[in-house]
């Protein structure tokens, strides 16, 4: 019985290694085996609920050793940008086009925090005319509120939405199926549809871009 | 030899014991999912108070960073500055520990402050998977979830059983997402 406990222990150390962590740390595991060492007469008790029992907290602080070790492995990569090159967001936006499917850390104030979910932030500019908008990536669950006003890196992959007269012909069809020409809604987008039109109209490439960014981690600036 | 057991005991000791480990996540899982519903009524994850106000700005200068943080003094903030931004048609953004105040040029004042709902935004937290691992233990209990549903409908023997009024109920709600589905499916 022992020993496949021992097994069990070892394979799911072998686990979290195939499914990509990095090594476990020696503080980690110091404690995990403590842990350990002091409830293994639990496991091996007469007592069939106290065995079954002490096996789940087993298997469940498992996960949570793992859960830290994952937490420090994040937090840790958010900061490796060594082989990215990190660029401020007034840069970004200067050469935005040359970075479109690039992996880029790109860095600025947080300026919001979408309250659906915290699954988008806008990072600008000290002076507000550059920004950029960050989606999080499948690496980030959400964005919380409390780093607005913090300046932050952000790795991901550069996006861009092409606005051109096809797209604004389709939006138009969009607002007069869905709305009445006095609706507030439809005279709102019908101006917004008016002021892109006039935009693309004085560029030179014939289409509108807008940036964003696919997050796939991101850390606070000291 | 053991005594045999029949199937429905084991679905009975399956549904049971499953559902008691599953309690708590029934739990955060659904509030959680309630307050995610009506996201464009409330923000589940932060109580917010929000004022607008006017100040007299012919004393004051936008572009300088005395003046700003004297206009937030005004409010009782400056201990909690964290950074000030430009924004479009001069208006200047300042963040605040738990809060933020624009202030635009003409004076007008937007003022917010919010705070951490206790309960909520730990749940909230929960169920947008912060790790993997907690990624791996909601399959596991979506996958629980399927489990408690299957036996649940065929423990029980006689009238009330799936054969039937349990089945009147069972077709009642499924038709009911069926019929969402032919109305409002595109």
């Amino acid at each position: 019985m022992r020993f496949t406990y021992l097994f069990l222990f070892v394979l799911s150390i072998n686990i979290k290694q195939i499914i990509g962590f990095a090594k476990i740390s020696k503080v980690v595991l110091k404690y995990y085996c403590k842990f350990v060492i002091i409830s293994k007469d639990y496991f091996f008790t007469k007592n069939v609920s106290m065995r079954v029992l002490f096996s789940l907290l087993f298997f469940i602080s498992l996960g949570f050793v793992a859960f830290a070790q994952e937490m420090e492995n994040h937090s840790a990569d958010a900061g490796k940008n060594d082989e990215v090159e990190v660029i401020s967001v007034e840069k970004f936006q200067d050469k935005a086009d040359s970075y479109i499917g690039k992996e880029l850390a790109v860095t600025g104030i947080v300026d919001h925090v979408c309250k659906h979910g915290g699954k988008k932030v806008v990072i600008v500019s000290e002076d507000g005319k550059a920004s950029l908008k960050i989606m999080a990536g499948d690496k980030i669950s959400k964005f919380d509120k409390n780093i607005e006003g913090e300046t932050i890196t952000v790795v991901g992959i550069v996006r861009e939405k092409r606005v051109d007269e096809d797209y604004l012909s389709n939006w138009e069809i969009e607002v007069k199926d869905h709305h009445k020409p006095e609706d507030p809604e439809y005279k709102d987008d019908m101006a917004k549809i008016e002021e892109l039109r006039a935009k693309i109209k004085e560029s030179p490439k014939g289409y509108l871009s807008f940036y964003s960014m696919d997050g796939n981690s991101y850390h606070v600036n000291k | 030899m053991g005594k045999k057991r029949k199937w429905r005991w084991w679905f009975r000791v399956i549904h049971r014991d499953v559902g008691y480990f599953l309690f708590g996540m029934t739990i955060i899982y659904s509030l959680s999912g309630i307050a995610l519903n009506h996201l464009n009524d409330w923000d589940p994850s932060y109580a917010k108070i929000n004022n607008k106000l006017h100040i007299d700005m012919s004393s004051y200068d936008l572009d300088s960073k005395e003046d700003v943080f004297n206009i937030i003094d005004v409010f009782g903030e400056k201990e909690n500055y964290k950074k000030h931004i430009k924004k479009r048609g001069g208006a200047v953004k300042v963040f605040l520990k738990k809060g933020s105040i624009i202030i635009f040029p003409s004076g007008d004042i937007l003022y917010e402050k919010w705070k951490r709902r206790p309960v909520f935004h730990a749940i909230n937290y929960l169920h947008y998977n912060p790790g993997r691992w907690w990624l791996w233990f909601s399959d596991f209990f979506a996958a629980g979830l399927i489990i408690i549903a299957i036996t649940g409908i065929f423990i029980v023997k006689g009238k009330n059983s799936i054969t039937g009024r349990g089945l009147f109920y069972t077709i009642l709600g499924i038709i009911i997402p069926i019929l969402f589905l032919l109305f409002y499916y595109s």
